[in-house]
């Protein structure tokens, strides 16, 4: 008979049959020769409070995925540049206010109005020649050639863990400037919200790492319309205020009193480092033109091909959109306003649009766009992580997934950080701009570094076309680099100049506890084990004669590589009561020495930590020191608030006992039900 | 699917679902008047339906089709899908010989049909038997459990290169279900086509 079953008899006499029980089919399934594959049920949690808290969980973030229900989506050209876009496309509503406040800032601002066009193309054209190196990325890395991989194959370690701690800070300011942005664009269409700014930012970080440990995807269509609707509306805004400036003489709203004293400025006085600090604060909108390089096995097939053509694209329409807007700027006359908080783009969007749906349509959509830039850190940023994870440069929890298929650890603490630095800028985006253009450009220098040494390794067909078009891309953002650094060095930069090398350090004293890990764990290939080599004693801490000590008693029994090395002991203040336990012991638990150590100082841990250190002493010296096994008998509780009531004791003593040499614990635990069986 | 059916002289294409059972005989109402015996051939193209399944595994190369086939016939309807495997015990053992239980092969059958059908977004139930005939077996559990068809898979095996090979349990089953039986059949080998 089999788990039970009487045989079923069939139709005809003769014809019987067993059903097999299948115990293992709710939890587990055979998936090859000796391979189980858990189901859901097999991490179930057990306990009401392990319910619960599940119940919780799968409310906040959602039932559990299996690794099977990860989608693998391609993106066509059009939904990709939608996607990975965001980032570098919302940069444009915030990198011509940039410029003008850093001609503000430097008592020019009359040459906001004059020379911030020139500067913008300056900048465009650097977007062209970033763009068309990380081209040549597209096609070289189709597995995805973000900074970190490129360098990594081509520089080494150090300059690898230079890109990938730039990248972090990088993903991490997206989150807190394209945050803080889009709630200053919210604050410009709603000034009563002006107060409410920080909240609402924090808010908006809370709820997309939220719903990225629910397992968003960056791939649905649902997030390519805020892509499309914003460029719609902000060309539309172009197309409107080109013509009202070329063909209608539109000089901009009325001119506030700051307006009037700017324009009465001369600007004769505009230095080199003056165009310069404009220049490193409009490259901010250089930021995210990395992004679909990294994300080519994304792409429909041809991968490599449609990426590049898709940058490209990307660059002429942000480089078109950022000249546009700063042309609208200047010939407006418009300055950024900070009370009542309005952005550049929301005045140029009020003075084209009108006070009308218009208007509230545009900022909606910028808002939601730059929330979007913001979503995408949540992609690249635990990705990165789950990659430095795996090479040993960060704690491996991050390259664990979570129940939605999330890399968790790596969103919350993104959410963490991004809010940290969204409070302490006040959730102002000009205070984190000098923090962010530097990271950045430090980026693109190495993987266009990286790229020149790719060519010359490799030497593929046109190496040197390529090899030329990345030496240009180095040398240009390794200069952009150096002056945006300097530029924004007193103005916040240094912090980024200090965190990549502590940054840096962290990593690799990660990687240098791993290694020795592995190294002390390691195990020669070519080693057979047979048996166990040391010899095993056996000792049970015991507290009188119980079943759970009988039982532990029996197991230690089975341990023992030695009779004679197997023995109980039993600490006490009362020798009296000591005598009648070994009288007792003696008759029922005979063949196992029961040794009983006087406490008069009533401390019951310490005595047999000693005993255990008196007896490794007493070891033969020309003998291979035993494995001390501690078996403690342990009674299982039945309700969480009995746990308060009995083996306070063990606990105190495995918690000595734990890193001890050669020592292993050993818990028996004794179940009240097996009481009653008993 | 194409069906013959009885019903009017006038014969007419119907599209739709079945209303009852097809397994058997599929009996239409026209104009509230049953039409049993007049024949006519109408194509029906709507997927059978029943309410139960047996699918008989043999752990063999049929296996996962017949499972998905099984499964997307099953769904308009909702039926229940009972995937069994008969483990066969030889009279040199006892019949409650513990064999099956024990068996790695013959719980992966089940489990790997459990994950064809999951795949498909349905569910499969299992259902592991020992006994001394696995025809007799499939037959005894459809019946059992009321099924509508039992739905086997048949590779395509010549006898020393001689003959098709169609074994002994099929036979069994056609001859002695009480329910319809479906045999899917492999393709033939390139080879020997």
């Amino acid at each position: 008979m089999i788990g039970g079953r009487r045989p079923i008899s069939g139709r005809k006499p003769g014809d019987k049959r067993i059903r097999v029980d299948r115990v293992h089919s709710p939890y587990f399934r055979y998936t090859g020769r000796g391979q189980l594959t858990a189901k859901a049920a097999a991490s179930a949690p057990t306990t009401a409070l392990g319910r619960f808290n599940q119940r919780v969980k799968a409310f906040l973030l959602g039932r559990p995925l299996a690794n099977e229900e990860e989608i693998g989506q391609r993106l066509s050209k059009k939904k990709a540049l939608a996607i990975f876009s965001s980032d570098a496309i919302s940069s444009s509503a915030y990198a011509t206010e940039e410029i003008i406040l850093a001609f503000l800032l430097a008592g020019v601002g009359s040459a906001a109005f004059s020379l911030s066009i020139e500067v913008s193309v300056a900048i465009a054209v650097l977007l062209g020649i970033v763009a068309f190196s990380y081209r040549q990325v597209c096609i070289a890395y189709p597995s995805g050639g973000g900074s970190y991989s490129v360098s990594k194959a081509n520089l080494g370690r150090n300059a690898s863990l230079v890109a990938a701690s730039a990248l972090l800070i990088d993903y991490t300011l997206t989150v807190a400037v394209s945050t803080s942005s889009a709630v200053e664009q919210i604050a410009s269409a709603v000034p009563a919200l002006h107060d409410w700014t920080v909240v609402i930012a924090i808010t908006a970080i809370a709820l997309i790492t939220l719903g990225n440990l629910r397992g968003l995807r960056e791939a649905g269509s649902i997030f390519a319309i805020p892509t499309y609707l914003f460029l719609g509306s902000a060309f539309l805004m172009i197309g409107l205020g080109v013509f009202r400036i070329l063909f209608m003489g539109d000089t901009g709203p009325t001119p506030s009193p700051a307006v009037i004293r700017v324009t009465q400025e001369t600007a004769t006085n505009v230095g080199i480092l003056i165009l310069l600090r404009a220049f490193a604060s409009g490259a901010v909108a250089l930021t995210g033109t990395e992004a679909i390089a990294t994300g080519v096995p994304a792409f429909e097939p041809p991968e490599s091909r449609n990426a590049a053509r898709t940058l490209m694209a990307m660059a002429i329409i942000l480089g078109t959109l950022f000249i546009g807007i700063t042309f609208l700027a200047s010939n407006f006359h418009i300055l950024p306003m900070e009370f009542p908080k309005q952005t550049v783009i929301a005045q140029i969007a009020r003075h084209v649009y009108g006070d009308t749906v218009g208007f509230y349509l545009f900022q909606a959509f910028t808002a939601l766009l730059l929330f979007l830039a913001a979503n995408t850190s949540y992609i690249a940023f635990p990705r990165l992580a789950a990659v430095l994870g795996e090479d040993g440069f960060f704690p491996r929890q991050f390259a664990f997934r979570g129940d939605r298929l999330a890399f968790s650890t790596g969103i919350l603490l993104l959410g963490v950080v991004a809010g940290a630095v969204v409070i302490s800028a006040q959730a102002r985006t000009h205070a984190l701009i000098p923090l962010y253009a530097v990271g950045v450009f430090i980026d693109f220098t190495i993987a266009q570094t990286g790229m020149v040494r790719h060519w010359l390794r490799t030497r593929e067909l046109g190496w040197r076309y390529r090899l030329a078009i990345n030496a240009v891309g180095a040398t240009l953002t390794l200069i952009i680099a150096i002056v945006v650094t300097s530029v924004k060095f007193v103005d916040g930069a240094w912090l980024v100049v200090v965190l990549i090398p502590t940054l840096v350090a962290a990593m690799r004293f990660v990687r240098r506890q791993y290694d020795a890990q592995a190294k002390e764990l390691e195990v020669r290939d070519d080693l057979v084990f047979q048996r166990p080599h040391r010899e095993q004693r056996v000792v049970i801490p015991v507290n009188g004669i119980n079943r759970s000590v009988v039982q532990a008693v029996m197991f230690g029994k089975s341990l023992a590589t030695d009779p004679s090395l197997l023995q109980a002991v039993y600490v006490t203040t009362d020798l009296d009561e000591a005598e009648l336990l070994r009288e007792r012991w003696e008759r029922q638990l005979p063949g196992v020495p029961l040794v009983v150590v006087e406490s008069p100082y009533r401390a019951l841990v310490g005595p047999v930590i000693t005993y255990l250190d008196v007896l490794d002493m007493a070891w033969p010296p020309d003998k291979e020191a035993p494995t001390t096994i501690v078996v403690l008998p342990e009674y299982v509780a039945k309700h969480w608030w009995d746990r308060l009531l009995y083996n306070q004791t063990a606990k105190r003593l495995k918690g000595e006992l734990v890193g001890r040499e050669h020592t292993v614990i050993a818990d028996v635990p004794y179940r009240r039900t097996e009481l009653r069986e008993a | 699917m194409s069906a013959v059916r009885r019903g009017r002289a006038h014969a007419r294409w119907y599209r739709g679902p079945a209303r009852r059972p097809v397994l058997g005989v599929t009996q239409s109402l026209v104009r509230g008047r049953r039409y049993a015996e007049v024949p006519t051939l109408v194509a029906d193209t709507s997927a059978p339906q029943f309410r139960r399944a047996v699918v008989a595994l043999s752990g063999g190369r049929t296996d996962r089709s017949i499972v998905a086939l099984a499964a997307e016939l099953a769904r308009p309807a909702k039926a229940d899908l009972v995937g069994v495997h008969v483990v066969e015990i030889d009279w040199t053992l006892p019949l409650d010989a513990d064999v099956a239980g024990r068996s790695e092969d013959a719980q992966r059958v089940l489990d790997i049909a459990e994950a064809t059908a999951e795949a498909t977004r349905y569910t499969l139930e299992t259902v592991l038997l020992q006994a001394r005939d696995v025809g007799a077996a499939i037959v005894d559990e459809a019946t059992e459990r009321a099924a509508d068809v039992i739905i086997c898979g048949l590779p395509f095996r010549r006898r020393f290169g001689g003959d098709f090979a169609i074994g002994s349990t099929i036979p069994y089953v056609l001859k002695n279900a009480p329910c319809a039986v479906w045999v899917v059949r492999e393709a033939m080998p390139e080879e020997q086509a």
